[in-house]
């Protein structure tokens, strides 16, 4: 591997990097303040890609705006499923919540299935297919455009999480919940934002994939696989170290593309997934914290 | 014996010599082939059960072992001549020793790591069937040669086979439950830190549950690849498989012996009808949105299934799950 | 995993030596060298404010937290590391602050699910009958709850569900129990009725290491008395002298 496409790889790496993140941030949210294995994440994040394609072709709407219709959207939707199905579960049975976020995982692939048909799809932009030269490298227009919007949304949610007081009460309940109910934080409220906000990310994130990969209402399966592995290797519930992971995979991702057939890309998230619940169940770039997993 | 004691001990065997004897009156192959699918299913969820009503412990993965065995039950065909009826056993304990290594990879920790686990697991194999093309044939897919029976005769070996496999699923599960093993998955599933501090080696417990668990899905998928004479990565890893089992457990009763018996039996019969009645274009996609469907309202309204829901109800009390004895009220403390 | 052939190996009497045990969450020290000895034999208290570490002493031990530093052996064999089912196996058996019974099942089947030891055979022969069930209804009996022995477990009232407690404990013919609270939350017959049942058992060759808030059952009953405070033991002996040291008069009275 010459040094030009190392660079190529380096920088395609840290854009994908970017996008895993705002997928996988998303599900690692969720899990620390609720506990829940959202397996439904990845079929949202394709029904974002869905419904952007849909808006795409009746009103030509660039994917990338489509994503401000989006987010308010999965926002309803999170605070709907939230309200009407996981908060009538007892949090602490895992299996039941599990359970319940696998059957809207079927029902969301079988209704994309019934409305858009089972064949492979993409969204095609009239600059689908340029390049931008930057340094000597050429990098495709919706891989920056993909990376760079992914990077802009998490920062918008870190920034929501670190520097305002409902993102502090949402840190808060994840660490422990009872001790923030004592100091005045609703729970209930909080916990329905997170997961809301959770869905708002993947429900971005699906145009944004849409415009990278084709995709068909059954590739969730293969995504929430890559998704759950970045989110194990940061440590659940960890979101820097969900970042952390994200972008390190990112790059090994681009990286192990060029010198493995393309299509043993996905082994590598699997074979990390499981070489991190043997070797260090809890993550490597987590806090270590009893309980995790 | 009395008569109704022997009504009593006897009973369960009429059923299954109904089964056995109706191939002889009935001979459309539909009402065949749904018969031979309830009984794959209702297998399956048995062995299912083991690990999520058991122990409590949800595997996501059920069809990444059928494809397994789908896979290797062709492959023994085609590269050693091994008639699938034969190695349908073998491939089962194979695939209960993969079990056995996923468990020690997802079963030191808690609930979350298994779900994980599994549900990747699925993909891994899937992934390799479609990669590993001098093996598989990929996408392809690999033909396996037809039994050589006359046409009208060609479903009764499998629909035997599949009702021993079920009656076989049926015992095991039967002997879990009675057993001091199967105590102490109960016992995981209601507090497994207690029983952890009782002696109970907890992480030994849910690998071998889950080694025996997944031997059924994985003998069902040998011989089912054998019945259509071919085998791909779609056929191979159908949802289907994963999630029917899933809605039969729920909806029969968690935890019982009865009730993913009765599950299957409910479940399968009217999603075919409901695939009967649907537009084939939209069929297959609207029969996972019924499935998913009747799974969150079952998660939501009644979780402990219909076996258990009923004995409840007739105890008056409150227990849950797999009660045997009735449980008359405490009495107040002396 | 299991010893293979099941038997467990004679140890000597089984003393439980901590020795400078340190343990933290994250930064906040829960136990910060603290040390316990419980001789055989004996009926060992353990006291202290609450938050002072001693149930977090009483997972370290058992083996359901890590120790950071320290050492901890039974009968002299180190027992740290080791998973909660070993040490139940070496002789070690503890019940929780919080009644944990299995309460989805029948008296009987509570006392069945404890584990002496463990080999395939045993594991598949049916749970309920033989030996072991005359070993539980002789337990129960000594309780006396063996009336309710096919009573969902869940159904029984607060205090018999402690006994219960206690008595599948004892299934696993322990040499040390560790009780967290067996007084805990019952009413002054109860208490009593607990107390000489623990007495009696302690009569027969059973040790007891109790953490107990009844400063009344500990001083009548205990002897020696550790107390711990923000994670260390700062005194131990007799009840007599425990009553009469001064730091153990700041700990409770003071900050």
């Amino acid at each position: 591997m010459n040094g030009q496409l190392l660079a190529q790889s380096l920088v395609l790496g840290i854009l994908t990097g970017g996008l895993y993140g705002l997928t996988s941030v998303g599900l690692s949210l969720i899990f620390g303040i609720m506990r829940i294995i959202n397996i439904a994440h990845a079929a949202l994040i394709v029904l974002g890609s869905y419904l952007a394609l849909a808006l795409f072709r009746s009103f030509g709407l660039d994917p990338l705006l489509s994503i401000l219709l989006l987010i308010p959207f999965f926002l309803l939707l999170g605070g709907a499923i939230q309200w009407g199905i996981l908060d009538k579960l007892s949090s602490k049975d895992l299996t039941l919540t599990v359970l319940a976020t696998f059957g809207v995982a079927i029902i969301v692939e079988g209704l994309q299935g019934a409305i858009w048909s089972s064949t492979y799809v993409s969204i095609r932009t009239p600059y689908s297919l340029s390049s931008v030269q930057v340094a000597g490298l050429y990098i495709p227009v919706v891989r920056v455009m993909a990376g760079l919007a992914s990077f802009v949304l998490l920062a918008a949610v870190f920034v929501l999480l670190y520097r305002t007081n409902l993102g502090r009460a949402i840190r808060a309940t994840t660490q422990n919940r009872t001790a923030a109910q004592l100091v005045g934080v609703h729970a209930g409220f909080v916990t329905t934002v997170a997961f809301a906000a959770g869905l708002a990310m993947a429900g971005a994130a699906g145009p944004l994939l849409g415009m990278l990969y084709s995709f068909y209402p059954a590739t969730h399966w293969l995504l929430i696989g890559k998704l759950l592995a970045i989110v194990v290797l940061g440590g659940l519930g960890s979101l820097t170290g969900t970042f952390a992971a994200a972008l390190v995979l990112g790059v090994a991702e681009q990286v192990a593309g060029v010198t493995l057939p393309l299509e043993w890309g996905p082994m590598l998230f699997y074979v990390l997934l499981f070489g991190t619940l043997i070797v260090r169940p809890q993550g490597f770039f987590g806090a270590v914290r009893r309980g995790s997993l | 014996m009395t008569g109704a004691a022997a009504l009593q001990r006897w009973w369960p065997w009429v059923p299954l010599l109904v089964l056995v004897l109706l191939p002889v009156g009935i001979r459309e192959t539909f009402y065949l082939d749904l018969l031979m699918t309830t009984f794959m299913y209702a297998a399956i969820t048995l062995g299912w059960d083991i690990m999520g009503g058991y122990a409590g412990y949800v595997s996501l993965g059920t069809v990444g072992f059928y494809g397994l065995g789908s896979y290797a039950g062709a492959l023994l065909l085609l590269r050693f001549n091994i008639p699938v009826f034969v190695s349908a056993p073998f491939i089962g304990v194979l695939c209960s020793l993969v079990g056995a290594g996923l468990g020690w990879i997802a079963l030191r920790t808690r609930a979350a790591a298994f779900v994980i686990v599994t549900l990747t697991f699925t993909s891994i194999v899937q992934l390799l069937a479609l990669n590993l093309k001098g093996l598989t044939n990929g996408s392809s897919g690999l033909y396996m040669p037809l039994l050589t029976l006359p046409n009208n005769l060609i479903l009764l070996p499998f629909y035997y086979y599949m009702l021993a496999l079920l009656v076989f699923a049926y015992f095991v599960s039967r002997a879990i439950r009675g057993s001091k093993f199967g105590l102490g998955l109960i016992a995981i599933r209601e507090e497994e830190e207690k029983a952890e501090g009782l002696g109970v080696d907890t992480s030994l417990y849910k690998i071998l549950a889950f080694a025996i668990s997944v031997f059924f899905a994985c003998v069902a998928g040998a011989l089912r690849a054998q019945y259509l004479n071919y085998v791909d990565p779609d056929i191979a890893f159908d949802l289907f498989i994963t999630l029917s089992p899933i809605v039969m457990a729920l909806v029969g009763g968690r935890g019982t012996l009865i009730g993913p018996l009765l599950g299957a039996f409910l479940v399968q019969p009217l999603s075919q009808y409901l695939v009967f009645l649907l537009p084939s274009s939209v069929a297959g996609q609207l029969h996972l949105v019924a499935l998913g469907v009747v799974l969150l309202l079952v998660v939501l309204f009644m979780p402990d299934g219909i076996v258990n829901a009923y004995r409840s109800a007739r105890a008056g009390g409150s227990g849950w799950r797999g009660r045997r004895q009735t449980a008359p009220p405490a009495e107040a403390a002396p | 995993m299991t010893r293979a052939d099941g038997a467990a190996p004679a140890l000597p009497a089984g003393t439980l030596e901590a020795r400078d045990v340190y343990r933290s969450f994250g930064g906040v020290t829960a136990l910060a060298g603290c040390s316990l000895r419980v001789e055989p034999g004996t009926i060992t208290g353990l006291i202290g404010p609450n938050g002072s570490g001693k149930t977090t002493l009483f997972n370290c031990i058992t083996g359901f937290y890590q120790v950071d530093q320290g050492q901890v052996t039974f009968g002299g064999v180190p027992i740290q590391g080791r998973r909660p089912n070993e040490i139940v196996h070496m002789g070690v058996v503890r019940t929780f602050q919080v009644t944990r019974i299995f309460r989805g099942m029948s008296v009987l089947e509570n006392m069945i699910v404890p584990l002496r030891q463990q080999t395939l055979k045993t594991l598949f022969r049916p749970a309920i009958g033989g030996h072991e069930q005359e070993r539980a209804e002789h337990l129960l009996e000594f309780f006396g709850i063996v009336q309710l022995r096919t009573h969902l477990a869940g159904s029984l009232s607060f205090g018999q569900q402690k006994l219960l407690e206690l008595a599948s404990a004892l299934m696993v013919g322990p040499k040390l129990v560790m009780l967290d609270e067996p007084a805990g939350g019952l009413n002054p017959i109860m208490i009593e009725r607990m107390a000489g049942y623990i007495h009696e058992l302690n009569q027969q060759g059973t040790t007891f290491c109790i953490v107990e808030h009844n400063m009344d059952l500990v001083m009548q009953f205990c002897d020696p008395v550790f107390v711990l405070h923000r994670g260390q033991t700062i005194a131990s002996g007799p009840p007599s002298i425990i009553r009469e040291d001064p730091l153990v008069l700041d700990a409770y009275l003071g900050d």
